[in-house]
């Protein structure tokens, strides 16, 4: 089983705050996309079309977008690719019937381990990324991001899909919590 | 209808105090959102055998802006549980058959008015006012920085339940 990560200090200084904080989530998302078979991470709740296998991939490409292609400038391929459309830009919420969830967790904890390793190389949460952030039709409307809006950037999309995880989690095994 | 507050993306080279405000505001505003427009019963939908209803999730976070903004950041002893008791720590999310979205909707947009407040003028390295009864561990006293994280993400985890909720009860989805 993955192992939750500790629970966040709360007395400490900003960089170790959002570091503590964001390792939190990835070990909850991690729990939540773990101990599943290909069939069960296919399930869907409501009218949503989220699924965790889709969740699963879809937080290792964010990874290695946030981590290593804007904050550092790395031409490291996408993860995901459409094989029926190479332009898809959700080709990781678009899996394949062949596509498996262990995949997509190695990927993940993967891309987690190289987020580790980039940060840890920036002295500074005032560092910028490598490349300006926007719109891909106006690619240069938001500048570059900080580290600092980086770390709180990925604690929220980690724990808003985590609140997707919880409900299609307990309706696959009646899991809960963290 | 509640404006969507100003994209975090506007800050992003801001001070640790301007970006916590950014995302917690942003969020604060995509959560009323999420419940804007539901009819009471459609507020009560479930996806079962998950518990959990629009209307005790906004209950949820008034109770929550309230205990760590207006009561333990601002000091206001006065401010008590709104929903919750002894009898059941979990009533937030258990309303009463009488109990309304639009008194509910109401509540939570007056603490996070109230949260604003308490916050104006207090560093992200000032400590937490220990206040009874809500100090459950002795000593346990986290900084406001701690406390805007913490808040952000529980917004934005409760705003993924909101997400798959509102989506099955008319199809709404995104910000």
């Amino acid at each position: 089983m993955t192992e939750l990560a500790p629970l966040p200090t709360v007395t400490s200084a900003e960089r170790q705050t959002l570091e503590e904080f964001l390792d939190y989530f990835r070990s909850v998302f991690a729990r939540k996309v773990a101990g599943i078979d290909d069939t069960q991470a296919r399930v869907r709740v409501g009218a949503s079309d989220l699924d965790l296998l889709g969740l699963a991939r879809h937080m290792a490409g964010v990874e290695r977008w946030w981590f290593s292609q804007a904050l550092d400038g790395s031409d490291a391929p996408e993860l995901w690719v459409n094989p029926t459309d190479a332009d898809d830009a959700d080709a990781d919420f678009h899996h394949q019937p062949s596509d498996t969830i262990a995949e997509a967790t190695a990927a993940l904890h993967a891309a987690i381990t190289e987020s580790r390793r980039r940060v840890a190389a920036h002295a500074s949460l005032d560092d910028v990324t490598a490349i300006d952030v926007g719109p891909p039709d106006n690619p240069a409307r938001y500048g570059r991001r900080s580290l600092r809006w980086l770390l709180v950037h990925l604690i929220e999309e980690y724990a808003r899909h985590c609140g997707h995880a919880d409900l299609l989690r307990e309706t696959v095994d009646g899991v809960t919590g963290d | 209808m509640t404006e969507l507050a100003a994209d975090p993306e506007l800050v992003p080279q801001a001070d640790e105090a301007t970006v916590l405000h950014s995302f917690l505001d942003y969020y604060r505003s995509v959560y009323l959102r999420k419940a804007e427009g539901l009819t009471e019963p459609q507020a009560r939908t479930t996806i079962e055998p998950s518990e959990l209803t629009v209307l005790g999730l906004i209950r949820h976070m008034a109770e929550v802006e309230r205990g760590w903004f207006r009561r333990r950041t601002g000091g206001d002893l006065s401010a008590g549980f709104i929903y919750c008791d002894d009898v059941d720590p979990d009533r937030d999310f258990h309303p009463a058959t009488g109990d309304t979205l639009v008194d509910a909707l109401r509540t939570l947009v007056a603490e996070i008015e109230a949260s604003r407040a308490a916050t104006a003028g207090v560093g992200p390295d000032d400590l937490m006012k220990g206040v009874p009864p809500q100090q459950r561990i002795p000593g346990w006293q986290p900084n406001l920085r701690w406390v805007m994280v913490h808040m952000i993400e529980e917004y934005a985890r409760h705003v993924g339940h909101l997400d798959l909720l509102r989506e099955r009860i008319d199809g709404a989805t995104g910000d």
